[in-house]
C-alpha cells in the first residue's frame, strides 16, 4: 500500500510539476544529399513494415528518449538478409517520432550504423526514411521526409565518376529530377544500383 | 513488484506527451480532460516569461570547432560570438520583446564537471538538468563525434531539443540546442568513410538560427512552398525573400548570401505575435477567420492559409512573394481531441482517451487562423500542407497533413461553387483587426452546402478573368 501510494504522489506531483518536463522540438536541420550518397552512406537498407514502436528512456542515457521500432522486413536492399530488423532511434520529439513509425506503416529505411550505445538513425534523417503507399492509380509509391526533393541531384555525374552504368529507367528517373513520390520499383532499383547489391 | 514497474511507465506518459505543432507557436495551452490537469492556458501559445526576460542560456565551454585530428578551426570565444549573432538575429526584432543573455559556461550535472561536452554520458547529464529546468545549454559538437555516439547521421547540422514547461501559467522554461562543428571544419568529404560535410558560415549559422526559432517557440511554416517543385538552385530571390526561415528544411542559398535579411517577413510576424511590445500594434494589423468545407458549416483545421500582399506596379520585384505571412487553420485547436477506440493499447501510455493535452477544445477555434501582416493591401489564400512534411518536418497540427483538390483564394462572395482564383484584396492598416475572411472550400462535395453561407454569388457564372481583383473596404 505504501509502494502505490508513493507511486500515486509521484505521478500526481509530476501530473501537476511545475516545472515539467517535455520535449517541445521538431526534427532537425539537415544538410540535403542525393540518393546515391544515402544509398553508399548506409549501412542496412531493408523495406518492410513497423510491427512495433515504442518510445522508451534509453536504458543508460535515462535523459534520453528512444524510440525502439520494429520491423517485419520484406526485402533487403543493403546488408545481410533478414527477416526482421529493430533498432533503438534518439528522438528529442516523441510526437513526431511515433507519427514517423506508425505500427503498420510500410517504410524503406536506409539505416545508418549503430554506434557505442546502441543507437541508429535513417542517414539523412528524414530523408532515408521512405513512406510507400499506393497513388490514386494503385501504383506503390514511395516518398521520403523531404518529398524526395533533390534526391538524384549531381546523382548522374558523380556515377560517370565513379564508372557506375545505370539501367536506362534509373537514368530517365534522374533526368526527370522532380520532387513527388517515386514508383517503389524505380527506388528499390536505383538504390541497389548506388549500393551495389544487384 | 508491479507498482514499481508501472511508475516509469507513468512517469513516461506524462513527459512524452506530444505537443500540438501549429504553423505560428510550436506548444498551445489545452483544457483539463478527466483527471488531467489544464495544460498551460486554453488555446494560448506557450512563450517564455517576458517578465523574466532575458532568456539565459548558457554554452560549452569547447571550442565551435575542430578537425577529426584535434585542431581547432574555431575557437570557444568565436563560437561564442556566433551564438550570441544568431540569438541577436531574433533579439534584434523591433516588434519582439525578445531578449538573450549568455550566462556563462554549462552549469556542472553528473558525470559533466566543467570544460569541454564531448561525451553522450555528459550529454545526457547535462539534459538531465536542462529537463529540470536549470539551465540552457548551447552544445558544441565540435568534431561531431557526440552525434555519431547518439546514432545520429553525418548530416544534421544541429537540433533543438526543449526540455521543460511550465503546465501551469503557459511558459517555455528551458531547452537546448545542439551544433555540429563539423560543418564548420573546412573539410568536405562527402564520399569518404566518414562523412564529412561543410557549410558556408552563412548558411551554417541560418540553420541553427532556424533551431533557435524553435527554441523561442515557433513552429515549422509553410510559404513558397512550389520552390520545391521547380527545384533550380540557386533558388529565385523574390521566392527565397518570402521563404520563412521556419520552413521545415533548408534547400536554397542562404538568406544572406542572397542579399537578403535573415528573418522573412512570416518570420518577423510570428515573433512579434508571440511576443508583442508596444511597437508590435504599430506596425501590425491581423488578418482573421475560418476555414470551412463545402457545406459552409463544418470548419477545416490543418490547411495552410498565407496573405500575401498585393504586388505592386511600381518595382521589378514581385512583392506578393517576398511579403507573405502564414498560419495553418485550427493552429490553436488539438491536433488530437481524443477517442476510445485506440485506447486499449497494450502499454498504458498509449491510451488515447483523453487525446493529446495540447491544443484547445474550444470548436470555434477547429479552423480559425490569425494572421499578423505589416500595413498594406492583401490577398489570402488556402493551400494545402505540403504531403511530406511529417513527423519531424511537420506544419500544423495535423501529421499527416490533410490534402486540399485545388488551393483557392478568398473572395467577397466565398461559396463552395466560385471561381477558385477569383479574388479580392484586403486593405490592413497598422493596428486593424480584419476578421470574418472565411474561405469555404471548393470541391468538397461530401459536405453539403448551405445556402445560408453564400452571399448569391454561386448562382453566378464563373468569372472569365481569374485574374481580377475586388476591392474589400471593409478595413
Amino acid at each position: 500500500m505504501r509502494r502505490v501510494a508513493v507511486t500515486l504522489l509521484c505521478f500526481t506531483l509530476l501530473a501537476l510539476g511545475f516545472p515539467s518536463s517535455a520535449r517541445a522540438q521538431l526534427g532537425a536541420r539537415t544538410l540535403p544529399r542525393s540518393l546515391d550518397q544515402l544509398s553508399e552512406e548506409a549501412a542496412i537498407i531493408v523495406h518492410g513494415r513497423v510491427v512495433s514502436a515504442r518510445i522508451e528512456p534509453h536504458p543508460q542515457l535515462r535523459n534520453l528518449t528512444t524510440i525502439v521500432v520494429s520491423m517485419a522486413v520484406s526485402d533487403t536492399y543493403k546488408g545481410k538478409p533478414q527477416k526482421s530488423f529493430s533498432f533503438r532511434q534518439y528522438v528529442w520529439d516523441p510526437r513526431h517520432a511515433a507519427v514517423e513509425y506508425g505500427k503498420g506503416q510500410e517504410l524503406v529505411l536506409l539505416m545508418g550504423p549503430v554506434s557505442e550505445f546502441g543507437l541508429s538513425s535513417p542517414v539523412g534523417l528524414e530523408q532515408g526514411r521512405f513512406r510507400v503507399s499506393r497513388d490514386q492509380k494503385g501504383q506503390t509509391v514511395a516518398v521520403n521526409g523531404r518529398g524526395n526533393f533533390g534526391l538524384f541531384k549531381g546523382v548522374e555525374k558523380r556515377a560517370q565518376v565513379r564508372g557506375m552504368k545505370l539501367s536506362v529507367r534509373t537514368v530517365g528517373i534522374v533526368h526527370q529530377q522532380k520532387a513527388g513520390p517515386l514508383p517503389l520499383v524505380d527506388l528499390e532499383n536505383a538504390i541497389r544500383s548506388f549500393a551495389g547489391t544487384h | 513488484m508491479r507498482t514499481r514497474r508501472s511508475l516509469p511507465a507513468l512517469i513516461l506518459l506524462f513527459f512524452i506527451a506530444p505537443f500540438a505543432t501549429a504553423g505560428g507557436p510550436l506548444v498551445v495551452g489545452g483544457p483539463a480532460v478527466g483527471n488531467r490537469p489544464a495544460f498551460g492556458k486554453d488555446g494560448e501559445p506557450f512563450i517564455w516569461n517576458t517578465a523574466k526576460m532575458p532568456i539565459q542560456y548558457r554554452v560549452d565551454p569547447g571550442p565551435m570547432s575542430v578537425t577529426s585530428s584535434g585542431t581547432t578551426v574555431i575557437d570557444h570565444n568565436a563560437g561564442v560570438e556566433r551564438v550570441q549573432n544568431m540569438f541577436a538575429v531574433w533579439q534584434g526584432v523591433s516588434t519582439a520583446t525578445l531578449s538573450y543573455s549568455n550566462a556563462g559556461p554549462l552549469l556542472p550535472a553528473g558525470s559533466y564537471t566543467g570544460g569541454d561536452l564531448k561525451t553522450a554520458q555528459q550529454f545526457n547529464d547535462v539534459m538531465g538538468s536542462c529537463n529540470a529546468g536549470k539551465q540552457n545549454p548551447v552544445i558544441f559538437d565540435a568534431d561531431g563525434r557526440l552525434l555519431v555516439s547518439l546514432g545520429l547521421p553525418p548530416e544534421v547540422i544541429g537540433f533543438n531539443s526543449g526540455c521543460a514547461l511550465d503546465t501551469i501559467n503557459g511558459y517555455l522554461l528551458s531547452s537546448a540546442i545542439v551544433m555540429n562543428g563539423q560543418f564548420q571544419d573546412g573539410i568536405n568529404s562527402p564520399g569518404s568513410t566518414r562523412v564529412n560535410l561543410e557549410l558556408t558560415p552563412n548558411a551554417f549559422d541560418e540553420a541553427i538560427t532556424h533551431e533557435i526559432g524553435h527554441f523561442s517557440g515557433l513552429d515549422h511554416s509553410q510559404i513558397n512552398v512550389d520552390l520545391l517543385l521547380q527545384g533550380t538552385f540557386p533558388c529565385d530571390t523574390d521566392e527565397l525573400a518570402g521563404l520563412p526561415l521556419m520552413f521545415p528544411f533548408a534547400f536554397c542559398q542562404a538568406r544572406k548570401d542572397a542579399g537578403l535579411p535573415v528573418l522573412s517577413p512570416d518570420d518577423l510576424a510570428w515573433i512579434s505575435s508571440l511576443y508583442p511590445n508596444a511597437n508590435t500594434g504599430d506596425s501590425y494589423g491581423t488578418i482573421s477567420g475560418r476555414i470551412f468545407f463545402g457545406d459552409g458549416a463544418s470548419q477545416v483545421q490543418g490547411v495552410n492559409v498565407i496573405a500575401r500582399v498585393v504586388d505592386g506596379s511600381g518595382t521589378i520585384e514581385d512583392e506578393s512573394r517576398r511579403v507573405a505571412v502564414s498560419a495553418v487553420s485550427g493552429y490553436l485547436f488539438t491536433g488530437n481531441p481524443g477517442q476510445s477506440i485506440t485506447s486499449s493499447m497494450p502499454q498504458s501510455f498509449e491510451n488515447n482517451t483523453g487525446g493529446d493535452r495540447n491544443g484547445s477544445r474550444s470548436t470555434g477555434l477547429i479552423g480559425y487562423y490569425e494572421i499578423a501582416v505589416p500595413p498594406g493591401t492583401y490577398t489570402v489564400e488556402v493551400e494545402s500542407v505540403f504531403y511530406a512534411f511529417v513527423g519531424g518536418s511537420g506544419v500544423g497540427p495535423l501529421s499527416p497533413p490533410i490534402g486540399l483538390q485545388t488551393p483557392e483564394f478568398w473572395n467577397t462572395d466565398e461559396s463552395a461553387f466560385d471561381f477558385t482564383l477569383q479574388r479580392s484584396t484586403i486593405t490592413v492598416h497598422a493596428g486593424d483587426k480584419v476578421t470574418d475572411i472565411d474561405i469555404i472550400l471548393n470541391n468538397n462535395f461530401f459536405h453539403r452546402f448551405d445556402g445560408n453561407e453564400d452571399s448569391g454569388a454561386v448562382f453566378d457564372a464563373p468569372i472569365a478573368m481569374p485574374e481580377l481583383f475586388i476591392e474589400d473596404t471593409r478595413a
